[in-house]
């Protein structure tokens, strides 16, 4: 069975200088795509001894680890906006300022005027609340997971469902894994989940959540 | 498709809310003149930290140890020319601003008049090494601030 939209996709934001951005949406397989090809450095690990057991502690001050850290950040900015700068259409940008920021070498280049205006235009604020909404638009989010389970109202014995507590599992997986298996529960391909809205995703996770949550409460009641 | 258009969201902040954030972003130079600090965009700001040789170049080694030069690994011509552009950016774009009217002749003499007197260095030509350090800290500060959404 379908879903029917619980919410529809957010189409036009407005900055804080007030320059109107539209807002489109990504095929899901690009932020999936993004993620995966951009895992951050991880920090090295020191042995030190816990109530005579061993433990591999992260050492998070390390310098390496911080300058690549500080690396890693520069580059995410650059291919995070490359990647939803797609998703975005804005007019009459006035690039004539980073002109100032070129001539300083302050920056190295201008580079297209979409990217330019999401790196170096916009505050960071207004970055990334265009970059939530795209997210929104475009897969899996906890805030369409809200909305959509705020919308279903499932109740089990009189509370919500949400308010049950139920064990956590041992198993660790990504939210790729999870949208994965709730197209499967919907018997949909994973082609065709991702076809669908962000909205119209996170209500499928919702509804496979609660599902799974209440088919677990009746089965401890017997 | 029908949509829905998402308005940036205004806070009102108390009369001490505010005081505090007049203090947080203004500075009293030993010359007299107020400069109202703010926000730079933080991906230019890392841009320009990474291509220098990273935060230790501006706050020093924690252990004492040299950052620039053959001890430190950092190459000292790069930490050099990638500071003065930080510093370059900051108070260019950082300070709200413009050189007092008395002054921007002055100003323009000396070459440090730019196109838009915001992006001139005449808070440079003002303020002591000590300012400008404290003027970097904060706009740092304000720019990576754990505050912000």
């Amino acid at each position: 069975m379908r879903f029917m939209i619980i919410r529809q996709i957010v189409n036009s934001y407005r900055t804080s200088d007030g320059i109107n951005v539209a807002i489109g949406r990504l095929h899901r397989s690009l932020i999936d795509n993004f993620v995966a090809s951009n895992p951050p450095p991880l920090p090295p690990v020191e042995r030190i001894e816990v109530f005579g057991d061993f433990e591999d502690v992260p050492k998070y001050d390390d310098p390496d680890y911080q300058a690549a850290m500080i690396e890693y950040h520069s580059a995410f900015a650059h291919e995070q906006v490359a990647v939803v700068s797609q998703a975005i259409e804005v007019y009459d940008i006035d690039l004539r300022e980073l002109n100032d920021l070129l001539n300083e070498g302050i920056i190295q280049y201008i580079p297209e005027e979409k990217i330019a205006f999401l790196l170096y235009i916009v505050s960071d604020r207004d970055l990334s609340s265009v970059i939530e909404l795209i997210m929104y638009n475009s897969t899996v989010t906890e805030q369409g997971i809200e909305e959509a389970e705020q919308a279903f109202k499932a109740s089990w014995n009189g509370m919500p469902v949400k308010s049950w507590s139920i064990p956590k599992s041992l198993a660790e997986f990504s939210y790729e894994y999870e949208a994965r298996s709730t197209a499967h529960w919907h018997k949909m391909t994973w082609r065709e989940f991702c076809e669908e809205t962000g909205p119209e995703q996170s209500a499928l996770v919702a509804h496979y959540r609660i599902s799974r949550r209440i088919e677990w409460l009746e089965v401890r009641k017997r | 498709m029908a949509g829905s258009e998402k308005e940036v969201e205004e806070t009102v902040k108390t009369d001490e809310e505010q005081d505090k954030v007049e203090s947080v972003n203004t500075i009293v130079l030993e010359c007299g003149i107020t400069l109202t600090l703010r926000e730079v965009r933080s991906t230019i700001l890392l841009d320009l930290i990474n291509r220098m040789g990273g935060f230790d170049v501006i706050k020093g080694s924690k252990k004492g140890k040299p950052v620039v030069g053959a001890a430190g690994g950092v190459d000292a011509g790069k930490a050099t020319d990638g500071f003065l552009k930080v510093v370059n950016y900051v108070t260019g774009w950082g300070i709200v601003d413009d050189p007092p009217e008395d002054k921007a002749q002055e100003y323009e003499f000396i070459g440090t008049f730019g196109e838009n007197p915001v992006r001139a260095r005449w808070v440079q030509e003002i303020a002591t090494a000590k300012e400008i350090s404290e003027i970097l800290g904060r706009v740092m500060a304000m720019t990576f601030g754990s505050d912000k959404d």
